[in-house]
């Protein structure tokens, strides 16, 4: 019976004892075992770990990517101009030693890191042009940010993987600007647009005015040209026709002038004119 | 035990107290029993963890896993997920959107605000990256897809992203978001990034308005000049065309009466050659036959009294033939 009851005793104190000392790593953690205080031990892999029961403490942390998001902020570019820079960092504690000595927790962390990108940002935003950095720049000037930070952010046993902006923006004053210029484009756009249309307009018109007096005053030459020949031909055919006698053809014309222009009119005549010759000399 | 046989109460309070361990055992090894199987949906993937590592990844079906040790978790990866950037919807029937311009106020290239909003599609194609590696993954995705867009954006001009490059900057950020995802293993394929609106910023729209205005402005006052070129130059080339046929009618007609006025000139000059005065005569009395009836004829008995003529009465011009003796009037 003494037996039986020692060794109920003996298991249940083993069992307490792996209570304490067992532990679970999981995936996305990581571990270090202090020892009065003092870290011996880095666990990075997943599983089921033991410690000395009450002279060793474990301290977990995510070994996961983690997010450092900054308040927006106002920074100035090279050029004298305001920008405002919404940034946003991929970060992982690395070395959770380091991590654990300088930062503390993810909490501390965060604030190390505001200080870090805000002022590597700073630093580095005050180098370029608004311009540059809106642009073409862009991808360089996040690149070095990322790479000055990661510098600085190895020392707290954190690394960073990327530096990024969700948001470049300007501040209202300026944004205001922004779109006084986009409109005043537009609307040299909408000008141009319309002296275009009145210019082309104009040009049409006046075309068709040209053309007009183009062809009419081409009809008018043709047409001279043709009566011209034909009162040339016909007077050649005539004059053949009448040199024959021009005398006998004067006298027909004279009739012919006579009958189209005297019927109508008063004819104050002497009686000795031809007419009356045959009258006469009864 | 077999003392206690002589006492059929304490006997039968004893055999309830067997069977109710043996119950409690029996739920104790059922519930072992069922906790040791779960059940993966046809759209999931199955991961099992035992101590924090991951010992299993299960396709769709029944499978086992130790009690109360393993844990069992499902992440469905044939969903395909949403994440709208620059608005988000508030109802779907009826539409309603709400803006959210913080998001969709983007800078272009040439230092000029497009708002625009965007659409990303993913699915969790690597279950075990994505509940192992990053933290929050769908919240740092909406970060992360507008760190790329505003960078793809950056890097055109207003006009561009407003006409000709949509295409491209979608498949621009699908590319640039895919690769930093996969560079940190978040364990998610980006099916699409979808430009949803792309528009000028509210204050300068009216601008932009007037100036569509403007285009159409112009292409009606050029219509119209067409309309005013094709109506003008027919008109002057059907004129012209009347000319010329007036004046090609008038040549012939000059010239066929010349031919004619020469053909019955020669035909009278071959019968005057013949007889002259005769013919003369008689050309000469037709045409007075024809003329004298239709004159009013003034006959002056004086060869040389021409000026008589203003002192004659006015009415002598406009009355009927009247023959009238100059000795009479003496």
């Amino acid at each position: 019976m003494k037996w039986g009851i020692t060794i109920f005793i003996i298991i249940i104190i083993l069992f307490v004892i792996f209570l304490f000392s067992a532990f679970t790593v999981d995936i996305t953690k990581q571990a270090v075992i202090l020892e009065f205080g003092k870290p011996i031990r880095v666990i990075k892999e997943p599983g089921l770990y033991f410690r000395k029961p009450f002279i060793q403490q474990v301290i977990f942390f995510e070994k996961r990517i983690l997010e450092y998001d900054s308040e927006p902020t106002l920074v100035v570019t090279k050029d004298k101009k305001s920008m405002i820079l919404d940034s946003f960092a991929l970060f992982r504690i690395a070395d959770p030693v380091l991590f654990l000595k300088t930062v503390r927790n993810e909490i501390g962390a965060q604030a190390r890191l505001d200080d870090i990108i805000y002022s590597e940002m700073r630093r580095i935003v005050g180098q370029y042009d608004f311009d540059d950095i809106v642009s073409i720049k862009r991808e360089e000037v996040f690149e070095e940010v990322t790479k000055s930070s990661q510098e600085k952010a190895k020392e707290l046993g954190i690394e960073i993987s990327t530096v990024r902006m969700k948001r470049v923006s300007v501040p209202e004053e300026n944004l205001r600007k922004i779109y006084d210029s986009m409109i005043a484009e537009r609307e040299r756009q909408a000008a141009l647009y319309r002296a275009e249309g009145q210019r082309e307009a104009q040009r049409i018109k006046s075309e068709a005015e040209k053309k007009k007096v183009v062809i009419l005053s081409e009809a008018y030459r043709k047409a001279q040209e043709l009566k011209g020949s034909g009162e040339a031909e016909a007077s050649r055919i005539l004059q053949s026709a009448l040199s024959s006698n021009p005398e006998f053809y004067q006298f027909l014309k004279s009739l012919e002038i006579y009958k189209k222009t005297l019927p109508g009119n008063v004819l104050i005549i002497t009686p000795d004119s031809e007419i009356f010759k045959y009258l006469r000399s009864k | 035990m077999e003392n206690f046989k002589e006492y059929p109460p304490l006997f039968k309070k004893k055999v309830p107290l067997k069977s109710i361990v043996g119950i409690v055992l029996f739920i104790l090894i059922l519930v072992s029993f069922s906790l040791s199987f779960y059940f993966v949906g046809p759209a999931e993937v199955g991961i099992v963890k035992r101590f924090g590592k991951i010992v299993a990844v299960h396709d769709p079906g029944l499978h086992w896993k130790l009690p109360f040790i393993d844990q069992a978790i499902k992440v469905d990866v044939m969903a395909i997920r949403r994440l709208e950037i620059g608005f988000r919807t508030i109802t779907l029937n009826p539409p309603q959107y709400r803006n959210v311009q913080e998001e969709s106020l983007l800078l272009t290239k040439d230092g000029k605000i497009v708002d625009l909003d965007f659409v990303v599609q993913y699915q969790i194609s690597e279950p075990v990256k994505y509940i192992s590696y990053v933290k929050e993954g769908e919240r740092l995705l909406r970060d992360l897809a507008q760190a790329s867009m505003r960078q793809v954006v950056g890097g055109y001009l207003f006009d561009e992203i407003l006409t000709v490059s949509k295409d491209e900057i979608q498949n621009d950020v699908k590319i640039s978001l895919q690769n930093i995802l996969n560079s940190n293993n978040f364990g998610i394929k980006i099916l699409n990034v979808q430009l949803q609106d792309v528009i000028p910023p509210d204050p300068v729209q009216p601008a932009f308005q007037d100036v569509i205005n403007a285009k159409s402005e112009k292409d009606k006052l050029i219509l119209e000049a067409q309309a005013y070129y094709n109506k003008i130059v027919p008109e002057a080339e059907g004129q012209a065309a009347k000319i010329i046929a007036e004046a090609e009618a008038y040549r012939t007609e000059q010239i066929e009466k010349a031919k004619g006025d020469a053909q019955r000139f020669k035909a009278l000059l071959e019968r005057y050659n013949k007889t002259p005065s005769l013919i003369k005569t008689k050309l000469f009395m037709e045409a007075m036959e024809m003329i004298l009836p239709q004159v009013k004829i003034i006959v002056i008995d004086d060869p040389k009294g021409g000026m008589k003529i203003f002192n004659l009465p006015g009415d002598l011009f406009t009355q009927t033939t009247t023959i009238r003796q100059e000795g009479e009037n003496k």
